[in-house]
């Protein structure tokens, strides 16, 4: 048996999810799209604030980036993201090039993991 | 189920009761609603899990009995919590997947809430309107729910407006944190229907007046 936290996406957090909404998969998926689409702009803010060393630019994507994140289960994006925001807000960029990557990695798994949970529940990949 | 199916029966109950005091809850194997109905205080998808069913009840024993309450899937205009207990109501949330959760939260409850993205649009959005309640995110970028707070309590000290903080933040200290803020109720990040419920319930009707039963006088 694997911990929830060994998984891209939390099951248990994305079921709590769907049930809150009425079991309306189509709300899910749009939820989830909204989510993806958000989650790669933010990403590549990350990678732009981290670029040019602006601490304070990291603070804001990598913030809504967490949310955003723990909200749809997807828990261990969700703590990459939330020290990110720890390190722009502290002004320690040393490593957040790393974080950053190791970020955008998780980012694939967690879409992927998404896409395939949205098929299971029969809605279409956004 | 054979001859009598469920939601006939729940409209005979409702009859027989005169639309007083006994909420039903649908379990359904299709997950579809096929029909609403005042007569429906819940619908729930079989196999039902633990926690949804304990989420159904919750809420649908928290609203006043013999009216539709706060549920998932409670969508008909009349019948919902907003119907019997209306409020104009600001969400102040800046992260666009939080903000479409909560607005469809709040829908299924028959509100339309308006949007804030950070706290100094929240305090902008204060200015300008009438407010019975404002649904806080506690971490925002810019201003933060916090600050926003403090800000509108120094502005206009003798407005009664209650302003529920939503933090993921599960930490023994937050709830201190927010009221000494100036915010009246706090509920949790992931927003439950539950809870969301309550916190609105405890929230006093608009003008001052007692919330007052959508459905008929008792028999």
């Amino acid at each position: 048996m694997t911990e929830p936290q060994d998984q891209p996406i939390d099951d248990a957090v994305l079921e709590a999810l769907r049930t809150s909404v009425g079991g309306d998969d189509a709300f899910v998926a749009d939820l989830v799209g909204t989510y993806l689409t958000d989650a790669r702009a933010q990403l590549d803010a990350i990678d732009a604030a981290i670029r040019t060393g602006d601490a304070a630019a990291l603070v804001r994507p990598a913030h809504t980036l967490k949310s955003a994140s723990f909200t749809v289960g997807a828990m261990r994006l969700g703590e990459l993201a939330r020290t990110l925001e720890q390190r722009g807000r502290t002004e320690a960029l040393d490593g957040t090039a790393e974080l950053a990557a190791d970020a955008r990695q998780e980012f694939g798994a967690v879409d992927e993991a998404l896409a395939a949970w949205l098929r299971e529940h029969g809605a279409a990949t956004p | 189920m054979p001859g009598l199916d469920g939601l006939e029966l729940a409209e005979e109950i409702g009859r027989a009761r005169r639309g007083g005091a006994l909420p039903v809850v649908i379990l359904s194997s299709i997950g579809l609603r096929e029909r609403e109905g005042a007569a429906i205080a819940a619908w729930l998808a079989k196999p039902v899990k633990p926690s949804a069913l304990h989420d159904t009840l919750a809420n649908v024993l928290l609203g006043s009995v013999g009216t539709a309450p706060a549920t998932a899937g409670a969508q008909s205009p009349d019948g919902t919590t907003a119907g019997r207990h209306p409020l104009r109501i600001l969400l102040a949330e800046d992260n666009a997947v939080n903000q479409k959760l909560a607005l469809r939260l709040l829908a299924q409850m028959g509100y339309q809430a308006d949007v804030a993205g950070d706290g100094l649009q929240a305090i902008e959005a204060v200015e300008r309107t009438r407010y019975d309640v404002v649904l806080m995110d506690v971490q925002m970028p810019e201003l933060d729910g916090l600050e926003a707070t403090r800000r509108i309590r120094t502005r206009w000290p003798d407005l009664p407006l209650p302003i529920v903080a939503m933090t993921a933040n599960a930490m023994a200290g937050d709830r201190e944190a927010c009221l000494a803020a100036g915010m009246t109720d706090y509920i949790s990040k992931p927003i439950r229907p539950a809870e969301l419920g309550a916190a609105l319930e405890r929230v006093p009707a608009r003008n001052g007046s007692a919330p007052t039963a959508s459905a008929g006088g008792p028999t």
